[in-house]
C-alpha cells in the first residue's frame, strides 16, 4: 500500500464516526454563540470577576505557615523513566522493577548506543517500614507494558507544575486503585521520542487488605512529590527570530541565476528564501522567490536545513542549487553527491546576529542524487547530517 | 434578519463531525479540533444571519477552520509554554498498530507540513487550493508536502513502505 493511500485512510479513518460529545454539542454551541452576543458585557464583567477571584484566591495560594511538612529521608530517582522521589516518611523501597530502555539521542543513561534497549531500573515498590498498614504496598512505574493514552488522566486534576494526573478507583478489595500522571518523554530540542508511538503515563498504584484511605492518601503526597528529572524534562526550544524579522543574509551568482539569500517573513510568519532577482523580473508573476517557513527544531538536530531550486527551469542547462541555514557554529558545509566528489562551501551571513548562518553550493547537474548534508565546525569536525530529499534524483522525477 | 434555524441545525449536524475531525487532524488535539469547529460554526451563523449565507456553507466552514488554525499557529510560540498544549498528540480511535505509528509520525510534523498533508489527503484539495487557503506560495506548499512525506518515510522506516507508489512532486 502506499503512503498516499494510507494516508488517506488515516484521515478519512473515522469519517462516519460520531465524534464523541455530538449529542450535546449543539446546546454547547447555542451556549458558545449566546456568549459571543454578550461578548462586550462579558469583558467588562470578566475584569471584575477577575479581580474579586485574585483578591480571594491570592491569600489562599500564598503558602500556609501552619502545615508542618516533615522533611523525607531519602530520595530514589528512576532516570530513564524520568522520575526522582522523596520518600514519604515511614515507607521505604522494597525493590526496583528492572526493565528495559532504549535511549534516545541525547540521552546519557545507559551510556550505550542510541535506540538499543538496555536493561533499566522502571520503577519502583514502596512498602512501610513500620509493616503498617500490614501487607501494603505502592508501585511506581509507568504505562510502558499497558499502552494507556491521555485520555486516562484528562479531565482530573493538576500538578503544581501543570502536568495532568488522575485517580482510577481500584476494582477489588486489595486494590486501592491507582493515580495516573502525564508524564512525558522529552528525547531532546522538544520533540516526544520516538522510542514508542505511545504518550508516557505514570502509575502509582496501591494495594492493601485494609486501611484504603491511609494508603491512598500517601499515593497522592507521591503524586505530588515526584519530580520530572532526564527524559521527562523538556529541553528549551532551540533558538529562532521574531516573525519580523527581515534581513539580507547575502547575495551571489550572476546574470540569470543570481540569487539574493533572506531571512524574511511571508503570512505573518517568519522563514528563509532565496529570491532570483532576474526571474522575478522576467517571469510571471510570483516566480523567482522560493520561501520556506523556518524550522528551527530541523536546524538544530542536523546542524543544516536544505532548500532546493532547479535553475534549468529558466535557464537551460544551469542544474540545481542548493541553499539553506546551519547551525551558528557550521563553518562550512560539504554536498555528498552519488557518484561525484563532494563540494564544500563556506557559510555566511555570521555577521547579522541571528541564530544561523546561510550556505549555498555550487549548481549541481540535474538528477544528481544527494547522500548527505554535512555540517563542519572550523577545525574540519562534523557537527551535524542532514539527509535531504532522500536520495531522490535532484529537480527529476522520483 | 432572522436565521432558518432548522436549516441551520441540519447543516451543523451533518458537518459537525467532520469539522471536529479535520480540526483534530490539523492540532492533534480532540479538545483543540472541537473548539475549532465549534467558532467555525458560530461564525458561519453570524454570516447566515446576517443573510451572507455562503453558497457553499460545508467549503466556507473548511475555510474558516483552517484560517482560524493558521492563526493559533501564529500563536504557537506562546502556546508551547503551556505544558498541556506541549503534551504529544492523543492518539485517534482504534486503529491497526501501523496506523498508529503513522499517525504519530503525522502528529510529530511541524504544523505547517501537517495542514498540508491534511488538506491534501482528506480534503483533496490541489497545491493551489492548499496554497490559497494556507496563504503560501503554491512552492512552499509543494517543498512543504515533499518534506512531509519524506520525514513519514523516514519515520516508517522499519516499514516495507513503497517510496515509488507515492505521488509525491519533486518540484518546488
Amino acid at each position: 500500500m502506499s503512503l498516499d493511500t494510507e494516508l488517506r485512510e488515516l484521515f478519512g479513518r473515522d469519517d462516519e464516526t460520531p465524534w464523541p460529545g455530538e449529542a450535546t454539542a449543539y446546546d454547547r454551541f447555542l451556549r458558545r454563540r449566546a456568549r459571543r452576543a454578550r461578548a462586550v458585557a462579558a469583558a467588562t464583567g470578566l475584569v471584575l470577576v477577575a479581580l474579586l477571584a485574585g483578591a480571594v484566591l491570592v491569600p489562599r495560594l500564598r503558602p500556609s505557615p501552619v502545615v508542618p511538612v516533615a522533611p523525607a529521608p531519602t530520595k530514589v530517582r528512576v532516570e530513564s523513566q524520568g522520575f526522582e522521589l522523596r520518600l514519604p516518611s515511614g515507607w521505604k523501597v522494597d525493590r526496583e522493577l528492572m526493565g528495559t530502555h532504549a535511549p534516545a539521542a541525547g540521552e546519557t543513561f545507559p551510556a550505550t548506543s542510541i535506540g538499543v534497549p538496555q536493561p533499566a531500573v522502571v520503577g519502583l515498590v514502596l512498602t512501610p517500614r513500620s509493616g503498617k498498614p500490614p501487607g501494603a504496598s505502592i508501585t511506581i512505574t509507568t504505562d510502558v507494558n499497558e499502552r494507556l493514552d491521555y485520555s486516562q488522566v484528562q479531565g482530573g486534576s493538576r500538578r503544581a507544575d501543570g502536568r495532568e494526573y488522575r485517580y482510577h478507583r481500584g476494582s477489588g478489595p486489595g486494590d486501592v486503585g491507582r493515580y495516573a500522571v502525564m508524564w512525558p518523554d522529552w528525547c531532546h530540542l522538544g520533540m516526544t521520542c520516538q522510542r514508542s508511538a505511545w504518550p508516557r503515563i505514570l502509575l502509582v498504584t496501591g494495594s492493601a487488605p485494609s486501611d484504603h484511605d491511609q494508603v491512598r492518601q500517601i499515593m497522592k503526597r507521591i503524586v505530588g512529590a515526584l519530580r520530572p528529572i532526564t527524559n521527562s524534562r523538556r529541553p528549551p526550544p532551540p533558538p529562532t527570530v521574531p516573525a519580523r524579522t527581515k534581513v539580507l543574509l547575502g547575495t551571489g551568482g550572476s546574470g540569470r541565476t543570481a540569487w539574493e539569500a533572506r531571512i524574511e517573513p511571508l503570512g505573518g510568519n517568519s522563514g528563509f528564501s532565496i529570491r532570483f532577482p532576474w526571474l522575478q523580473k522576467h517571469g510571471k508573476k510570483g516566480q523567482g522567490m522560493h520561501w520556506e517557513s523556518l524550522e528551527p527544531q530541523d536546524i538544530q538536530l542536523q546542524g543544516t536545513w536544505t532548500l532546493m531550486d532547479c535553475l534549468s527551469w529558466w535557464s537551460p542547462g544551469s542544474g540545481v542549487m542548493l541553499s539553506g541555514l546551519a547551525r551558528r557554529e557550521v563553518a562550512s558545509v560539504r554536498f555528498e553527491l552519488e557518484g561525484r566528489a563532494p563540494a564544500t562551501v563556506p557559510t555566511f551571513g555570521r555577521d547579522k546576529g541571528l541564530p544561523w548562518v546561510a550556505y549555498v553550493s555550487p549548481t549541481v547537474p540535474t538528477g544528481s542524487r544527494i547522500r548527505r548534508v554535512v555540517a563542519l565546525d572550523d577545525a574540519g569536525r562534523e557537527v551535524g547530517e542532514e539527509h535531504a530529499f532522500q536520495g531522490d534524483r535532484l529537480c527529476g522525477p522520483i | 434578519m432572522a436565521v432558518d434555524d432548522a436549516a441551520f441545525r441540519e447543516f451543523f449536524a451533518s458537518e459537525y463531525s467532520r469539522l471536529c475531525w479535520l480540526g483534530f487532524l490539523l492540532t492533534g488535539s480532540r479538545a483543540e479540533g472541537e473548539e475549532l469547529a465549534q467558532e467555525a460554526l458560530v461564525r458561519i451563523w453570524w454570516r447566515w444571519r446576517l443573510g451572507r449565507r455562503p453558497a457553499d456553507p460545508a467549503r466556507y466552514a473548511r475555510r474558516v477552520l483552517v484560517n482560524r488554525q493558521r492563526s493559533l499557529l501564529r500563536r504557537a510560540a506562546v502556546e508551547a509554554r503551556s505544558l498541556a498544549r506541549a503534551q504529544p498528540a492523543e492518539v485517534p480511535p482504534a486503529g491497526t498498530e501501523r496506523a498508529m505509528v503513522l499517525w504519530e509520525a503525522v502528529q510529530a510534523l511541524p504544523p505547517r507540513q501537517r495542514a498540508v498533508l491534511v488538506l491534501r489527503y482528506r480534503e483533496d484539495l490541489t497545491e493551489a487550493e492548499v496554497a490559497r487557503l494556507l496563504g503560501l506560495p503554491v512552492g512552499t506548499v509543494k517543498s512543504a508536502s515533499h518534506r512531509a512525506l519524506a520525514r513519514l518515510r523516514q519515520r516508517l522506516g522499519s516499514y516495507d513502505l513503497d517510496p515509488a507508489a507515492s505521488g509525491t512532486e519533486e518540484r518546488r
